[in-house]
């Protein structure tokens, strides 16, 4: 069985024409971080993810997508 | 930051008492323990008590020279990763080289029982420790 963590964080970005650098910066981040999520290289820690959705006015599910 | 400035604080107190005590001994000629080299006692007290200054007087010097963005850099939990698991890696090269050191001076005669269990205790127990560690981050990545 393979687990894979999607997100939808690259769309909601360019969504509201946030930069990289701007939302790392807000979640105190580096802009790699941001980068290596937007392409799935890395999962982020719960207190990331919670960080995200909040920035986003969104729930962490919004966000990001559990796929088996 | 104020956990950094407790622990550079304690830390002197700790340290500046032990090189107090080691320079007390040195001079005075006081033996407190029964130390089997008590000419090497005081120096041994006022490097370990310098040590500890230094070892947390560092960490609030640094944090407080960063930059918001180097803290970030340092900080953020991907390169956190990254730096725990080289950490792992360059312990293990370590490792290598104080068990072969270990196995040369066992060989050359060097090493008594004591010594010589102690440290491969040290070993066995702090590779265990790394094991842990790294697969707490295989799992947690």
């Amino acid at each position: 069985m393979v687990i894979q963590l999607k997100n939808r964080l690259e769309e909601l970005r360019n969504q509201r024409g946030i930069k990289q650098e701007e939302l790392a910066d807000a979640l105190e981040v580096s802009r790699q971080t941001i980068s290596s999520l937007e392409h799935g290289r890395y999962n982020p820690s719960i207190l990331l993810a919670f960080r995200i959705a909040r920035y986003f006015d969104l729930t962490i599910e919004d966000i990001f997508l559990y796929e088996e | 930051m104020k956990k950094l400035a407790y622990l550079a604080i304690g830390g002197s107190i700790i340290g500046v008492a032990l090189i107090l005590m080691g320079i007390w001994m040195g001079y005075c000629d006081v033996a407190i323990f029964a130390f089997p080299n008590p000419q090497s006692a005081p120096w041994g007290f006022a490097l370990l008590g310098t040590l500890i200054v230094l070892l947390s007087v560092a960490p609030y010097f640094d944090q407080n020279s960063q930059t918001r963005k180097q803290r970030i850099e340092q900080q953020d939990e991907r390169n956190l990763f990254h730096f725990y698991k080289s950490c792992c890696y360059a312990y293990s090269c370590l490792m290598g080289v104080g068990v072969l050191t270990l196995l040369f001076l066992t060989m050359l005669g060097y090493m008594n029982i004591v010594s010589f269990f102690t440290l491969v205790t040290i070993f066995v127990f702090s590779f265990m420790i790394q094991v842990v560690v790294r697969i707490y981050l295989n799992h947690n990545a």
